[in-house]
């Protein structure tokens, strides 16, 4: 079942195009990565689902539907109402997205205080689980943002986004700032906990490692279109657009010994 | 500037460094950079790579222990020779916006390490001049000049990274120190600022403490790794040595799962 459509997505600012009839679809239980160039326009298209674009930005035409309901259009109140329990993020600025001066317990609980009627008991039972589950300690807790490591709160940021059982998941960049071993064993909570909801995932990368292991399906973007998509057997297999094709073979290898990466060709890059 | 190719650029000396007095973020830590050498750093999330980066500038107090920078003590620096020091040790922090005053535009924020070199005078062609260096550096790191007069928020995750990228070597600092500096960048334009850093450190004899969980990216750039785990470096080789029998068990694990 389709559960959010974008359709012919254009975003702009008053004086330039950011992206540009953007097409993207995510069922239920599908895992659809998208992946492309820098400031291609990857994390607009992912704001603009939750209506969280900023300043001068705006959606100048398309339409994004989230089941039956037209998110668009939907008014600010019914769309916060949705937004943390069944559309979660993961910010790319897992950072900026915690209040400085809030514990981290303290925001957490905020968002299952906003969305449940449960216990405060209950509701620290959960957190506490939530953060066991991406392997931080129960001081973490209590921690404030600026006393964790970069990794420590994207894994907080990881953690609360799942806590209710999300039907779609948005991450952007989710394992930037962890190591091999917590970014696999992030990933693999991650895939778990979306198919016992049987949640769709948004997830922004440009580690194609993790798209091999994890994605259904591929959409590849550069300078603000979906340049292609299919499913990732295809894209990894035949990909058609030059750019994926430099993309893919850009990929670097631990076991190769060159003087120089290989990068992309000059016209392809602004 | 000639720089002599045996000494060491920085040499750290049992480094401890506790947060609230129970937290060991860094656990008696040595270990030198030669000039012209890439050390590369992996290993945990939470182990201690950020605070040791913080250490080094004396952003953050170390509990004991030394750090020497090109033969002196940080420590009691002051005044000039402080801002000698400085000027010579750049810094790329792993969160982006670090360094970007989010009401200035990129120019300037880009521009202040320069700035306080130069002592610029905002003459017409004092301005014009720094204007042209701003933009010979973000050709640099393949951004294109309408970013200048951006704000922050107006630049995705890896421009900003570019954008301190470009920042920190801006003043041709002998020791760069990069805390993730490509975590949000697409492959190729990882490739074209890995490119380029190398040929800093061939061309100008740049050094770096390199950071970053992507070991490929790490195995490229280094010519020695140390790896970090709970406040202490457990095992330190040649990067020649990445697959070497004698890689500490967490080393190994790091890497099984990365070529999964
Ligand atoms: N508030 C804004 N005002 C003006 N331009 C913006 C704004 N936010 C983003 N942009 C521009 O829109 C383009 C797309 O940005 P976006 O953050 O979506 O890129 P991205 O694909 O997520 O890149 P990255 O992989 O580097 O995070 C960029 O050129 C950026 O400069
Ligand atoms: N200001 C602070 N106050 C208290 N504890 C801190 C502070 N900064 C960091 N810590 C703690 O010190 C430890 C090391 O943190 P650090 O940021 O150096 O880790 P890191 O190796 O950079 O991790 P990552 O790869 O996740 O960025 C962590 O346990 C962290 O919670
Ligand atoms: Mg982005
Ligand atoms: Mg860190």
């Amino acid at each position: 079942m389709i559960m959010l459509k974008i359709s012919e997505l254009t975003i702009a600012t008053t004086n330039e195009t950011l992206v540009k009839d953007v097409t993207l679809s995510v069922a239920s239980g599908e895992w659809v990565a998208l992946v492309g160039e820098s400031g291609s326009g990857k994390s607009l298209t992912a704001l603009t689902i939750g209506g969280l674009l900023s300043g001068q930005v705006k959606v100048e035409s398309g339409s994004i539907t989230f089941g039956d309901r037209d998110l668009i259009s939907m008014k600010r109140k019914e769309l916060s109402r949705l937004l943390g329990k069944e559309i979660s993020y993961v910010f790319q600025d897992y950072n900026s997205a915690f209040t400085p001066f809030l514990s981290v317990g303290k925001q957490i609980d905020e968002v299952l205080r906003t969305h449940t009627k449960w216990s405060r008991h209950e509701r620290l039972g959960i957190a506490l689980n939530a953060l066991k589950d991406v392997k931080l300690q129960e001081s973490v807790y209590r921690s404030y943002p600026c006393q964790l490591s970069g990794g420590q709160l994207q894994r907080v940021a990881i953690a609360t986004s799942m806590m209710l059982s999300p039907s779609l998941l948005i991450a952007d960049e989710p394992t930037t700032a962890l190591d091999s071993i917590t970014a696999h064993h992030v990933l693999e909570l991650l895939s778990k906990l979306a198919n016992e909801a049987n949640c769709g995932v948004l997830f922004i990368t440009h580690d194609l490692r993790h798209v091999k292991k994890y994605a259904t399906r591929i959409a590849v973007m550069k300078d603000g279109q979906i340049v292609e998509t299919g499913t990732k057997e295809k894209i990894f297999t035949n990909p058609q657009h030059p750019y994926t094709k430099s993309l893919l073979k850009a990929i670097p290898k631990l076991n190769d010994h060159r003087t120089r990466l290989i990068g992309l060709e000059k016209e392809v890059s602004w | 500037m000639v720089r002599r190719q045996d000494a060491n650029l920085l040499t750290v000396k049992h480094v401890t460094k506790t947060y609230h007095s129970d937290l060991r973020a860094l656990e008696d830590i040595c270990f030198s950079i030669k000039l012209g050498e890439c050390v590369g750093l992996i290993g945990e999330s939470g182990s201690g790579k950020s605070t040791l980066v913080r250490c080094l500038l004396q952003v953050e107090q170390i509990d004991c222990g030394e750090v020497l920078f090109q033969s002196h003590s940080l420590h009691n620096l002051k005044g000039k020779r402080l801002r000698t020091a400085r000027r010579n040790m750049q810094a790329v922090f792993q969160h982006p916006d670090a360094s970007l005053n989010p009401r200035m535009k990129v120019i300037d924020s880009l521009m202040e390490p320069y700035d306080i070199e130069e002592s610029i005078t905002f003459s017409r062609s004092g301005k014009m001049k720094r204007r042209k260096r701003a933009i010979e550096l973000l050709e640099m790191v393949n951004l294109p000049t309408k970013v200048l007069d951006s704000y922050p928020h107006e630049l995705s995750g890896g421009m900003k990274q570019r954008v301190n990228i470009a920042r920190a070597i801006s003043t041709n600092p002998a020791l760069l120190l990069l805390d993730e500096p490509t975590a949000s960048l697409d492959v190729s334009v990882q490739a074209s600022i890995l490119n380029l850093l190398k040929d800093l450190q061939e061309e100008c004899g740049f050094s770096y403490l390199f950071i970053s969980h992507d070991l490929s990216a790490v195995n490229f750039m280094s010519d020695s790794v140390m790896v970090m785990k709970e406040g202490e470096i457990v095992d330190a080789f040649e990067a020649s040595n990445l697959f070497g029998p004698d890689r500490d068990a967490y080393t190994k694990e790091l890497l099984e799962v990365y070529e999964m």
